[in-house]
């Protein structure tokens, strides 16, 4: 039996099965990046004295990584628009620059907790650290599920490809959906942690 | 979706990536200028969501999305606001808590001095 709506959208919805579904992930999703997002806000102003992110975090390091990110979502889109013009090989080449990129980004990433680490800087050490490696610490793990599920396709996809490109192309955009999620995350991350 | 709208989508989305890498710039730009904490906060949270904005609406398609996935889009960031709202209010509580406690406290302290 096949499933309906895995290629057309629902009359009712004007969305096929996996977006409708990816939407309301991401809508749970941002109930918990909501709720974390809003005890960082309680915790600061209730604080007497809270140090500014700038002055402890590094900054530069961040910034190169939200740009990094930003282009993995750019090669995210050119991924999916590859498939719309039936080239799996131009798919495959930018979704391996998406993974190669997130994987860059967690890299830089590891190299900041480790510069914490080094300098005795843990969770335990002021809620400023706690909130910080609770939000940053979610998002790379959000950000490695991306990764895993874009290799996924990267590796298993053409099989899958060949037999129904329409569905395939849809997967992709769903994946798509959540990698742009993760970055605007960090969009918002980004400042409230660093900058302010 | 023929191949040259996927082409003009692709560009639109090249500028909106190019817009996001500058805004970033602009953010971080202004805290390494050392512009005022209160400006910086101002600032940095505006580029933060104009940035946010031009993802949902472009890179995730939700301007051309129906309006159930807007409305459930909007209820989510009602959510938000919500939350910082009853947060806020919960911080004006504790505050007025701590006035009427540290009152007494502060009598007695006065009057052992005497």
């Amino acid at each position: 039996m096949d499933i309906p709506y895995t290629v057309d959208p629902r009359p009712d919805t004007g969305l096929y099965n996996g977006k409708l579904g990816m939407w309301l992930f991401l809508a749970s999703e941002v109930m918990l990046f909501g709720a974390l997002f809003s005890s960082y806000v309680l915790l600061r102003v209730n604080a007497l004295d809270w140090p500014r992110g700038a002055d402890l975090l590094n900054v530069p390091l961040a910034t190169v990584n939200t740009m990094i990110l930003i282009t993995s979502s750019m090669t995210m889109v050119m991924s999916w628009a590859a498939l719309k013009m039936n080239d799996f090989g131009k798919f495959r080449k930018m979704l391996g620059i998406t993974i190669a990129l997130g994987t860059v980004f967690l890299v830089l990433k590891g190299f900041e907790y480790g510069d914490k680490f080094s300098h005795d800087h843990f969770p335990s050490t002021s809620t400023f650290y706690a909130i910080y490696f609770t939000l940053t610490g979610l998002h790379m793990i959000h950000l490695l599920a991306g990764i895993i599920v874009c290799a996924w396709h990267a590796v298993f996809g053409k099989r899958f490809w060949e037999k129904h490109p329409e569905q395939f192309t849809n997967r992709i955009e769903v994946t798509g959906l959540y990698w742009h999620f993760v970055d605007l995350v960090w969009l918002v991350m980004f400042p409230t942690l660093y900058l302010t | 979706m023929s191949t040259e709208n996927i082409q003009q989508q692709v560009k639109a989305h090249q500028k909106i990536y190019v817009a996001l890498l500058v805004l970033t710039l602009v953010s971080a730009g202004s805290v390494m200028a050392g512009v005022s904490a209160g400006t910086t906060i101002i600032l940095v949270l505006a580029v933060a969501a104009v940035q946010g904005l031009l993802i949902l609406l472009n890179l995730m398609h939700l301007k051309e999305e129906q309006r159930a996935m807007k409305g459930l889009m909007a209820l989510c960031a009602f959510f938000i606001v919500f939350l910082l709202v009853t947060t806020s209010i919960a911080y004006r509580d504790t505050i007025a808590g701590t006035d009427k406690l540290e009152q007494p406290a502060a009598q007695s302290n006065h009057e052992e001095g005497h």
